[in-house]
């Protein structure tokens, strides 16, 4: 995460790299083809009109018309318009581009070691490119993956910095969830034989390398209906303008084209028109940084309509492992003693839980850590059969395990270390603290925890109260996320009483507690079947069908196969608490397309007043109280309102490649506010903007 | 959750469209000859 | 402008008010299908309605199927009126012994009429027969006010139903719409009408001698009946040619208020059905916030405008309102008044000349009218415009919180945007395009009363008055001509369907969609902020476009009165 941070800080810069600028400046030209153009209504609609102008003035020029110059200017801007509305596309383009050179190189002709069976090593040198699905190749260390696949056989630690820019090492082995490889990423110790599952041209790198430099963005729905809204716009402005000559016709005057063409481009949503595909392609890179990468754009836009949000326990919420939290020893026993017992029951045990036992008893009661040779203990793993672990030190055997696996141990051991006459007595003695490990297990359990017991001897000496550690902050996200109006669900293998314990302890909205792979679907299709759209994250095998039901997939990169076809993002860092900041990204791009848009259309009320007054001066000169602006004569008026026209997707497009800030506050502040600097800003900016450069354009002697 | 779609059956009678597209015509009429039927009626 | 004025202003207010809760109530209930008091006397005559014609009021329809249905209906009824007004010298109740109609007039009167719009190129008392006028008109006022009402209705099903195939019975919803809300409420009205001295007579006119000994024939005929369904279906077409400012169709300043209030009471209580029928009461009174908002602007304007009075008329030491064209028993305030509810309303009955009025208060029916009637509107139709226009300002807001645009849980993407825009077009297209072509063509010039702007503003009133399905005229424009009875009759088609079909389309693909519940990233749409939004994006987006045009009529003649310049003839 902090790769991506810095990544996307050190990009943040690069609005101003000449390296994306220069080319961009170029393409700025090249985009004028119209049937590039055409993919933006709007923008095709000034480029029609500045064509026709353009002709229309060429042929003024050679027959000799009247104000030349003026409609000069007007034209000139006409262009800009388009130039500017092409810059703004290819500098986020650009920024893409820069990413996709560097994927390239990684996917230099490599050379794949194709195996000629299922086993045995021997393999002839052929071209990755060649690979096949169901190919298997062999990949050592040193050896660059030449293509997708799954590991079907051995273990190698991975450098996976090509797609990742994480340069430690990542293990790969067959089986279990972590079996995907992906091409271009280098084996750094060890081998393994991979299937290949991706056909040539459509690795995961060749995708990403796609999705960056935007070669394979489609629009998405709410693009596409905003184009609509858009077009619908400019068709009613048509409509507007085309029917003013008649009516300056009654009125006894004549308003010349360029006038018109002026009025018409500047009340046509240029503004948001010239930036969409811009915001659009800037949302996906922002994700790119970020090291998600999204399949469709239809992904991150699903993303900011997220309702729901399925999250894992172990990982997202908790850190990974549990942790001893407490000693909770019978009574007779000291709480020192207990601590003493499962500290040296814990010494060579090497899981999280055990080292959490040494680290607490150490913190606790001072215990420090002791040599296991040196006490001339043996440790007794964990097997499947007996269910607990501990050590044999001195004679004397000390057990700790799940409670009911140890309380079974105690009733067969006691007889056979004591004496009769201990066993005459047993009843008394053990059923007493049995009910009170019993007792204390269930308290712990209902607290969220999981409960150890110790024995040693066959005497039951307390229980290690073993907790999930919630992460630090984790609270506040998800109350921020319910401020966005998402609501969350902890899914978890625990039983419900521990989940409900940790649900609340995390502060999420709901749990899933037992959670097999066909409840997680069957939640989902439940949550859709309301309406809601749903979102997660998952890695595994089983996990595939529920990412592939879910609106919003997260697979992990870590993850297998299956899951990273099933999903329609992969997180690179495998790091599931980024389905928060993935929700943000969507609802930013929407945020910024709408904000812009409002803008625009915000914008004309200045345009009518700098205008319309202007090109009906000559019929009605008493219109000129509606030149509120005071703009010195209608030319100047006219072409200030087209310079700013242009001028103000310039100065947009950082806006538009950085995204509307996303505050999470609930929607209706969100919203005052945004109407506030873009809904107001847009009415007030232009009366400033147009007024401004009508005093420097008068001032310099232009119009 | 919002009720289901209620009653839904298509048209599927036997009367043709147009039949009752004429016979509802001449109701609505005869519902405004009613209207003034009753108004001439009280005001009488 | 006096307290008085304002007094009778805030009294009409207040009484819409508090009709919106009781008849929003009951028309609910009425489209549900559920039993109200009037129930036991009036299912029987449905149900009796139903089998004759082979329907079922549990027969639910598909968008198109319903839409189909209105069309048809519409269809038959145009024709109908059109057959009657050609051939009603041949047919009874005709004592005065009219002639057919002309072709293009009977065209123009038969599209007017079947659109809610009322547009008049004739003097009811001398073009139209009793018979045309009762089974003709009468029955198209009924019925295509219940059209509107119906397809409000069905409208507001969209929204409310989820992934439901079906909006409703056309059939059922204008049967209920004419019988449980419209017949009532008329004959109530009529009765009250009659009190107060309007005529309800199948008689002749009468031959009066006046006190001077000049001999005159007064009109009258069954004035009451039509008066009550004219209002309450906001059609405004007169019986006379003067309309509500003829003392038999407006006697006093009591029956003024009553007309007016009946102008506003169903579309007001619409939004009252939308709420209920959505489960959130709040929603209607958001949607009728954001009318009311508009509407006092445009009364304070209209009002401000001629009780200022005109300077040029000061100037000759006549001090006070502009009272040209208006009654003296109404008064500027409600003159005023009286114009913004009958353009806000799709109404169009008048009580003053709006041709008379200041060039800010006529601008004010003007700019009503241009924005599509929206501001509680004609019965149903002011309903489902303002609806479009909440599509439309939903679906920039909605990007703006960051999530897919969503109105009362429905998602609003590309095909509802699609229809919205359509709809709207329309409107800018009839009045502007049609208006261009009227102020250049030599016979569209030839019906213009007066020179300069102000006629300009007569033929932009015409076209925007039959597009808006409104009905009102800037009088002094001479309409019945070929030109024009066409012209204003293809506006009125187009204003009327072109916004209904995109309307029906987006109840059909509303009602299919699953309803998302509301959460904390919802935007609400019950509270000032919405109710201002929308208005903004009303005004620029709706009103904006016909800038250039305000600018070359009213706007243009009030900047010239205030300079103290006038227009003459050739000038």
């Amino acid at each position: 995460m902090n790769t991506a941070q810095s990544r996307g800080g050190a990009s943040q810069a690069s609005l101003v790299d000449s390296k994306i600028v220069v080319p961009a400046l170029g393409a700025a030209f090249t985009k004028l083809d119209p049937r590039i153009m055409i993919r933006n209504p709007v923008m095709f609609v000034v480029e029609t009109v500045a064509a026709l102008t353009t002709a229309l003035f060429l042929k003024d020029l050679a027959t000799g018309g009247a104000s030349l110059g003026f409609s000069f200017q007007i034209i000139l801007w006409l262009w800009f318009t388009l130039l500017f509305a092409n810059f703004a596309e290819a500098v986020a383009e650009g920024r893409g581009k820069a990413q996709a050179a560097s994927l390239r190189k990684t996917r230099t002709e490599t050379q794949a070691k194709l195996l000629s069976g299922a086993s045995g090593r021997d393999y002839k040198l052929i071209p990755g490119a060649q690979l096949k699905v169901g190919d298997l190749v062999f990949v050592e260390a040193g050896d660059i993956i030449p293509s997708d696949g799954e590991v079907i056989e051995g273990v190698a630690s991975v450098n996976e910095a090509a797609i990742t820019g994480e340069s430690a090492p990542v293990i790969r082995e067959s089986g279990g969830d972590r079996s995907a490889v992906t091409g271009g990423t280098q084996v750094l110790s060890d081998w393994i034989r991979v299937r290949i599952t991706a056909a040539p041209g459509s690795t995961f790198i060749d995708r990403m390398i796609a999705l960056v430099e935007g070669a394979s963005r489609q629009k998405t729905p709410n693009e596409i209906a905003l184009n609509i809204l858009l077009a619908g716009l400019t068709l009613i402005f048509v409509i507007a303008v085309a029917t003013i000559p008649s009516f300056a016709a009654y009125a006894g005057g004549a308003i010349p084209i360029i006038a018109l063409v002026a009025l018409f481009v500047t009340l046509i949503p240029t503004t948001i028109g010239a930036l969409l595909s811009a915001i659009g392609i800037a949302g996906m890179d922002r994700l790119v940084r970020f090291n998600v990468l999204a399949m469709s754009g239809r992904a991150v836009e699903a993303a900011g309509d997220v309702d729901t949000l399925l999250l894992d326990k172990t990982g997202t919420i908790t850190l990974g492992n549990r942790q001893a939290t407490a000693f909770r020893p019978v009574r007779g026993v000291s709480e020192q003693e207990l601590a003493d017992a499962a500290q040296l029951a814990s010494l060579a045990d090497e899981t999280p839980e055990g080292r959490s036992i040494v680290v607490l008893a150490k913190e606790k009661y001072g215990i420090r850590a002791r040599d296991m040779s040196e006490l001339h203990a043996t440790f007794v793993p964990f097997t499947a059969q007996t269910r607990m672990s501990g050590v044999d030190i001195g004679g004397s055997a000390i057990r700790k395990g799940a409670v009911d696996s140890i309380l079974a141990s105690v009733n067969a051991v006691a007889p056979v270390t004591r004496g009769g006459a201990v066993q005459a007595l047993r009843p008394a003695v053990s059923s007493e603290p049995m009910r009170e490990i019993q007792a204390i297990a269930d308290e712990i359990a209902k607290a969220g925890g999981t409960p150890l017991a110790v024995s040693r001897d066959g005497r039951l000496l307390g229980v290690v109260q073993l907790k999930d550690i919630v992460k630090g902050g984790i609270r506040e996200r998800f109350a921020e996320l319910r401020r966005m109006g998402i609501r969350t669900v902890m899914i978890t293998g625990d039983n419900p009483m521990t989940a409900a314990a940790i649900a609340a302890e995390a502060g999420v909205d709901d749990f899933l507690a037992q959670a097999t792979p066909e409840d997680k679907l069957e939640l989902i299709r439940s949550e859709q079947a309301q309406g809601k759209l749903v979102a997660m994250c998952g890695d595994g095998t089983n996990d595939a069908p529920a990412l592939a039901q879910a609106d919003v997939g997260v697979a992990m990169n870590t993850g297998t196969v299956a899951a990273r076809e099933a999903g329609n993002m992969v997180d690179l860092d495998s790091d599931p608490t980024k389905l928060i900041e993935i929700v943000e990204i969507g609802k930013q791009l929407l945020m910024t397309r709408g904000s812009l848009t409002t803008f625009s259309i915000a914008n004309d009320v200045a345009k009518y007043f700098a205008i319309i007054p202007a090109i009906f001066a000559g019929i009605y000169p008493q219109l000129g109280a509606l030149n509120i602006m005071g703009l010195a004569t209608p030319e100047s008026a006219i072409l200030s309102a087209i310079i700013f026209n242009a001028l103000i997707i310039i100065a947009l497009i950082p806006l538009a490649l950085k995204g509307v800030k996303y505050r999470a506050v609930g929607a209706g502040p969100l919203l005052r506010r945004n109407l506030l600097v873009y809904g107001l800003g847009g009415i007030v900016i232009p009366f400033i903007g147009i007024k401004a450069i009508d005093l420097a354009i008068s001032a310099i002697g232009l119009a | 959750m919002a009720k289901p779609a209620l009653r839904f059956r298509p048209q599927t009678k036997a009367w043709s469209p147009i039949a009752v597209v004429l016979t509802m015509t001449v109701g609505m009429m005869a519902l405004v000859g009613l209207f003034h039927f009753i108004i001439r009626v009280a005001t009488a | 402008m006096t307290i008085n004025g304002w007094i009778q202003i805030l009294v009409f207010c207040a009484i819409v008010v508090a009709l919106v809760k009781p008849l929003g109530w009951y028309m609910a209930r009425v489209f549900n299908g559920e039993r109200t008091f009037l129930s036991p006397v009036l299912h029987p005559v449905e149900t009796v309605l139903y089998k004759l014609s082979g329907t079922s009021e549990r027969e639910e329809q598909h968008w198109l199927t319903y839409t189909l249905a209105m069309l048809t209906f519409n269809l038959l009824g145009f024709l109908a009126l059109y057959a009657l007004q050609r051939i009603q010298a041949v047919l009874p109740y005709n004592p005065m012994g009219m002639g057919a109609v002309a072709l293009d007039l009977a065209f123009n009167t038969a599209a007017s009429f079947m659109t809610n719009t009322n547009w008049q190129n004739y003097g009811g008392e001398s073009t139209m027969s009793y018979l045309v006028q009762m089974a003709g008109l009468t029955v198209q006022n009924f019925v295509s006010a219940a059209t509107g009402i119906a397809l409000a209705v069905a409208l507001i099903r969209g929204f409310s139903r989820a992934s439901a195939k079906s909006i409703g019975n056309f059939w059922a919803d204008m049967t209920r719409a004419t019988l449980y809300v419209l017949l009532p409420l008329c004959v109530m009205l009529t009765l009250v009408y009659v009190a107060r001295g309007v005529p309800q007579t199948l008689s002749a006119y009468i031959d009066a001698t006046t006190l001077e000994g000049a001999r005159q024939t007064i009109s009258v005929g069954p004035v009451a009946s039509q008066l009550a369904i004219k209002m309450l279906g906001t059609n405004g077409g007169g019986f006379f040619n003067a309309n509500s400012a003829h003392p038999f169709e407006n006697p006093d300043a009591f029956v003024n208020l009553i007309q007016m209030v009946s102008i506003f009471a169903i579309g007001a209580a619409l939004t009252n059905v939308f709420g209920r029928m959505v489960g959130d009461q709040r929603q209607g009174w958001a949607i009728l916030g954001a009318m009311g908002v508009i509407f006092i602007v445009g009364v304070a304007v209209a009002y401000w405008a001629e009780a200022a009075g005109n300077p040029l008329v000061h100037a000759l030491g006549v001090e006070g309102g502009n009272m040209e064209g208006k009654e003296v028993r109404f008064g500027t305030a409600m003159s005023a008044l009286f114009a913004v509810i009958t353009t806000a309303a799709s109404c169009g009955a008048v009580n003053a000349m709006h041709s008379s009025f200041m060039p800010l208060g006529g601008l004010i029916p003007l700019i009503n009218m241009e924005l599509g009637e929206i501001v509680v509107g004609g019965v149903g139709a002011g309903l489902y415009g303002m609806l479009l226009f909440v599509v439309l300002t939903m679906f920039v807001a909605g990007l703006m919180v960051g999530r897919t645009p969503e109105y009362l849980g429905k998602k609003i993407e590309a095909k509802e945007v699609k229809m919205a825009i359509l709809a709207i077009l329309c409107l800018p297209l009839a009045m502007l395009g049609f208006t261009a072509l009227a102020v250049v063509l030599p016979t569209g010039l030839a019906s213009i009363g007066n020179p300069g702007p102000h006629g300009f503003s007569e033929v932009l009133y015409a076209y925007v008055s039959g597009a808006a399905n409104n009905g009102s005229a800037f009088g002094s424009l001479s309409g019945n001509t070929l030109w024009y009875n066409l012209t204003i009759g293809a506006a009125m088609l187009m204003g009327r369907f072109f916004v209904i079909v995109p309307a029906m389309a987006i109840a059909g693909s509303m009602a299919a969609k699953k309803t998302v519940p509301v959460s904390a990233g919802t935007f609400p749409t019950h509270g000032g902020l919405f109710v201002g939004l929308l208005v903004g994006v009303i005004l620029i987006v709706g009103g904006l476009t016909f800038f250039p045009a305000l600018a070359l009529g009213p706007i243009v003649e009030h900047l010239s009165l205030i300079a103290g310049q006038t227009f003459s003839v050739g000038g």
